[in-house]
């Protein structure tokens, strides 16, 4: 079991630097930098120089990339070129908006696909299949940004309920916050909820056709027993798979849900972070993301060597 | 970007109590889909030679105008006949979507294909580097290859291409793994086949059922994907009419009319079921248990 | 549901006049209260003398910095922390009094040291200070006593003192200029309390300011909301008070119908710009340059595609800015001319060209859209592309690597960059730098008005770019806000005289 983990880990980390990597070389080789996007257009070359140099640009590439991996190692991520604060700090900031978010929309997700999804699997032959399986292909079909913007255009503009934008910190005023997610979280939430419907309803009627539930099945065991004793708990394999799914979705849905409603979060900070090239800023999201997701991945892995003993000795 | 689909490769069970439903709803997807990804086609085939205005024509005269005779599906802020810009939109969304998801699935399969039946530390290589492009959001990607180049089609195709190949190359691993320990590939080997003929001639057939399906459903999600990305500035240019460019540019003037809004939302939606429905059908249809 | 752009227009004027009508009788003002203004976007940083990002001023200009000098709402220049000045008989010494009793933010004393560090910084062009051009002239800055200055010039200068309004001209306390950036303090009327990136700015109230019984307000938010879409719809949610940037024609439509908005609509000094490459073909050709301009129907486009909100202009200048003259009519709209001259130059069957759009920019987009089509019915064929600002800064503006692009000259009195042919126009005629030196060495302000007219003029006839239109400045705030600036004869949202009051 422990050389599984480790294993897993360390190519784990191994994906994770190579991302790092990439997005360095791809800053470099992208027109602009920093000191031409912070002093803007009446800037002179002087100016511009000085500037350069004060940021560190000036330095060897693979110097400055080592001189950064060195930092992260050790927990620095360094400084924003454009907003002279350090990198962790800011994304620290963005996590306070973008994981309730994630979250909530993950949570939503969830709440509304894993009974509907059951629900289904178990209705299967009745009218109530096809029913929410259309449902969830429809929801799964409009897209979340135009979802948000018609919910802002009525709970907010037209019925005045909730906040059309903007975010409240909850140790400003917890009840605000709330209501500044309500939105967005479900904009996000839903559409993930009409996918991750129709993968437990998969699982699940994957499950339901093994051998072992015919045999419990014939046995006379009732039909709850059977789902909720046997069935239920080899599906958590799948279910874990799309928990993981869902929340690495989730991740990338919310640029663009950030940007409907205005949410100062982690996905609009890279579009930022890009835009001004700021490149310590960029490498400490991308290295973030892609431990996130990485991380869920192996966790999910774990999870599946915990679950099924065969998958373990593989 | 949602993935649209219920997962990779997941079949539907069998063994359950085969009922007339069942059958006509596995018809039923495969049908719909067909019929709503035809007229898709078919209006892209027919903006190729026929719109009743040219596009881009801009008539100041006309604008924000709800359907009518003159604009069956009415006009945009600029006076543009919006059947016209739908008609030709589908032609951007179908080439970007079909581009993209071609890109993901020759190479996605190549290198599933050759990881899972080389085996070894190849395939341990291979994965890894894929695992690498799925922990790469796509969006920061588009981002990337936006500044470098510019924003624009060929982009947009390129990021979603390059981020939908880690699901290709699962499917075509695991489609490749679980034919090739079989008898008839033994048989071909015993008799002196070449490795290279036999991944191609005997082994590949096997996953190319699963690709398809894939296929289908990653073309939802590259529509979907298409619509976010232009919605965020990254897509076709101005000057050419795609769905998600004329939602970005409806936006404004929501209260002043929902139909240059409405129109490629519903297109939208339209063609992301339609691939959806074509794709779950090509499934229940391909699956050997239910076929 | 039959709405036409002619309604609008209709609609657009009665509710103008109804808005005229309802501000003449404007309430008393009152003490305290907050107010939430939306801002597009962030700049690196809050020193306008450290990036010329024209986000900067928008939010510290005169509420939290100040110069000499300053704008008032109108244009004029008006005492700030100097209280008057004179000119040598020479023309080569201004001498400045100054304010006293100024406090800055941080408690410190404003006084001639602080002049004096701060502009010779800005006369040197090592030092990284925005626009070392302004002060050019200066050659050195003395203290004579805590409250007066001196700048000695090398030559006479007729813009020193409109340049001394400028933002990039507010004065920091002696010794912190590198804080400024993150930390701006001055002697406006509100200190900078809080800067949360990607959120929003806090201002409050400074109880020491110099201006009796102001600012009105207690404190105010200025909130980055970067989506059009969203900014509008929080003002109408009733999230936020005020936006007074980058409001979109169609929005200011529906705020005149909103009863709980007002909206106004003032000038600005907003060149909207198509700039043509003028050294790369067809482009150097004259006549090119002159049949694009003709083939350009910029009423269409100002009536059509921004509802009627802007002024069109045939140079670059604004109506705002004082030494303004109309030149629209040097080439009118005349599509048959264009061709002509397409034909005379060599192109009867046109040519095709990329247009690049720069992304963040709305008006300049669809604005290029419209000019695009055009072009196409004399036989230009554009291929439009939208890029990315970072990449149009390097790429097009540094580097002036493009055929033609759009973008808005917001910079007050900045028809001196035509004197430099390595501006990204390439445009290269030694008579404008000659006409620029006779207005700086003019001794009255309507000889140097000549002067920038001449070469007003000369541009036009050269055809150097196309100057579209001159962008609006439009207001849109909740009805219980008064006070805030109609125009931008420099950009400033200026919250100094904000008042709420029912």
């Amino acid at each position: 079991m422990l050389a599984f983990v480790v294993r897993r880990f360390l190519t784990a980390l191994l994906s994770v630097l190579l991302a790092s990597v990439v997005v360095f070389g791809a800053l470099l080789a992208v027109p602009g930098d920093p000191a031409t996007v912070i002093l803007g257009m009446n800037a002179s070359p002087a100016a511009r120089e000085a500037l350069s140099r004060q940021l560190g640009l000036d330095r060897p590439p693979v110097e400055r990339y080592l001189a950064w991996l060195g930092g992260a190692v050790r927990g620095d991520l360094g400084e924003s070129l454009n907003y002279d604060r350090p990198v962790a700090g800011l994304i620290g900031e963005r996590l306070r908006v973008s994981v309730p978010l994630a979250v909530g929309a993950a949570l939503v997700a969830c709440l509304i696909a894993l009974p509907l999804g059951v629900f289904a699997a178990l209705r299967r032959g009745t009218f109530w299949d096809p029913l929410v399986t259309s449902l969830s292909q429809v929801g799964a079909a409009i897209p979340s940004f135009w979802l948000g913007l018609l919910f802002i255009l009525y709970f907010a503009v037209e019925l005045r309920w909730l906040p059309a934008s903007g975010f409240v910190p909850f140790g400003q005023d917890p009840v605000r916050w709330l209501r500044s997610l309500v939105l967005p979280v479900l904009a996000l939430g839903l559409g993930q909820a009409a996918v991750m419907t129709r993968m437990t309803r998969a699982a699940m009627l994957e499950v339901l056709s093994q051998d072992f539930v015919r045999t419990a099945r014939a046995k006379g065991v009732a039909q709850r027993g059977v789902v909720f004793k046997h069935a239920l708990r080899n599906a958590m394999v799948t279910i874990v798979t799309i928990l993981g799914i869902s929340l690495s979705n989730v991740f990338i849905g919310s640029i663009v849900i950030e940007q409907v409603f205005a949410l100062p979060g982690l996905g609009r900070l890279a579009l930022t972070a890009i835009g001004t090239r700021d490149f310590p800023l960029l490498q400490g999201e991308v290295l973030l993301y892609a431990a996130t997701i990485v991380g869920l991945g192996f966790l999910v892995d774990v999870s599946y060597g915990l679950l099924d003993p065969r998958i373990r000795y593989e | 970007m949602s993935d649209a689909s219920d997962g990779p490769a997941v079949a539907p069970a069998a063994g359950a109590p085969r009922r007339r439903t069942r059958r006509v709803r596995r018809r039923y997807n495969l049908w719909l889909g067909a019929f709503l990804i035809g007229t898709i086609v078919a209006g892209a085939l027919l903006g190729l030679v026929w719109s009743p205005y040219p596009p881009n024509a801009i008539d100041f005269s006309a604008q924000l105008q709800p359907p009518s005779a003159a604009h069956p599906l009415g006009t945009d802020h600029f006076g543009r006949d919006l059947l016209s810009r739908l008609l030709f939109g589908a032609r951007s969304t179908l080439y970007v979507g079909f581009i993209a998801v071609g890109i993901a699935l020759v190479a996605g399969t190549l290198l599933g294909a050759v990881a899972g039946f080389v085996g070894g530390a190849v395939d341990e290589v291979v994965m890894r580097l894929v695992d690498v492009l799925y922990a790469f959001p796509a969006i920061l990607m588009a981002l990337l290859l936006a500044a470098v180049y510019k924003p624009g089609t060929l982009t947009a195709m390129a990021a979603i291409g390059i981020a939908t190949v880690p699901i290709f190359a699962r499917v075509a691993r695991a489609g490749v793994l679980a034919t090739k320990e079989s008898d008839f590939v033994e048989a071909a080997r015993a008799l002196g086949m070449g490795e290279g003929r036999l991944l191609w001639r005997h082994v590949m057939p096997g996953a190319v059922g699963p690709l398809v399906v894939q296929a289908s459903l990653s073309l939802a999600v590259a529509v979907l994907a298409e619509a976010a990305l232009s919605f965020l500035g990254l897509g076709t240019p101005p000057d050419v009419p795609s769905w998600g460019n004329m939602l970005r540019e409806a936006q404004g003037f929501l209260a002043m009319s929902p139909y240059p809004a409405l129109v490629p939302g519903l297109a939208i939606v339209w063609t992301v079921l339609g691939w959806s429905l074509l794709g779950d059908g090509l499934r229940d249809l391909l699956d050997p248990r239910t076929a | 549901m039959r709405k036409t752009a002619k309604a609008f227009k209709v609609a657009l004027a009665a509710l103008l006049l109804a808005a005229g009508v309802a501000a003449a009788q404007d309430p008393e003002p009152v003490s305290g209260g907050h107010v939430v203004v939306a801002i597009t976007a962030e700049p690196p940083g809050w020193d306008p003398s450290a990036s010329t990002s024209q986000e900067i001023p928008r939010v510290v200009y005169d509420n939290v910095l100040q110069g000499l000098v300053r704008f008032d709402r109108t244009g004029e220049i008006v005492p700030a922390l100097a209280t008057s000045w004179e000119t040598s008989e020479d023309g080569l010494t201004w001498t400045f009094h100054l304010r006293e009793g100024v406090r800055f933010h941080d408690g410190s004393d404003f006084d001639a040291e602080d002049v004096v560090e701060k502009f010779t910084r800005a006369a040197d062009p090592e030092s990284g200070h925005t626009n070392s051009q302004y002060y050019e002239a200066i050659e050195s800055v003395e203290a004579i006593d805590p409250l007066t200055v001196a700048f000695h010039l090398s030559r006479p200068s007729s813009s020193l003192l409109y340049n001394l309004a400028r933002p990039d001209s507010v004065i920091n306390p002696a010794g912190k200029a590198d804080t400024q950036r993150t930390q701006p303090i001055g002697t406006g009327a509100f200190r900078f309390a809080e800067y949360v990136p990607g959120s929003h700015v806090r201002l409050e109230r400074f109880e020491d300011y110099w201006e009796e019984g102001l600012p009105y307000l207690d404190s105010a938010e200025f909130r980055i909301i970067s989506d059009a879409n969203a900014r509008f719809a929080a003002l109408q949610a009733g999230d936020i008070d005020m936006i007074a940037v980058a409001l979109l024609p169609e929005q200011f439509q529906q705020v005149l119908a909103n009863p709980d908005l007002k909206g106004t609509q003032g000038s600005a000094t907003a060149e909207i710009t198509m700039a043509l490459n003028n050294a790369r073909e067809p482009l150097n050709d004259k006549r090119v340059r002159q049949a694009i301009t003709h083939a350009i129907d910029k009423n269409a486009i100002v009536q059509g595609a921004l509802f009627g909100l802007g002024t069109v202009i045939g140079t670059h200048m604004s109506p705002a800015e004082n030494y303004y003259i109309d030149l629209t009519d040097t080439y009118p709209y005349d599509p048959e001319r264009a061709k002509q001259l397409l034909a005379e130059a060599g192109y009867p069957n046109g040519f095709r060209v990329r247009f690049e759009l720069p992304e963040p920019y709305a008006i300049e987009r669809r604005t290029g859209e419209v000019i695009a089509q055009q072009l196409a019915q004399v036989g230009i064929e554009v291929e439009l592309s939208v890029v990315e600002w970072a990449t149009w800064l390097e790429r097009i503006f540094l580097g002036g690597d493009y055929d033609m692009t759009i973008i808005g000259h917001s910079e007050p009195r900045d028809i001196n960059v035509y004197a430099n042919p390595s501006y990204y126009y390439h445009y290269d005629n030694p008579r404008i730098a000659e006409l620029l030196a006779e207005a700086e060495a003019a001794r009255t302000q309507e000889e140097a008005t000549a002067k920038y007219q001449e070469i007003a003029r000369i541009i036009a006839e050269d055809a150097v770019n196309v100057w579209v239109l001159s962008a609006p400045y439009l207001v849109a705030a909740k009805q219980d806000v008064y006070g805030f600036w109609t125009d931008q004869p420099t950009p400033s949202i200026n919250l100094v005289r904000v008042y709420r009051a029912r």
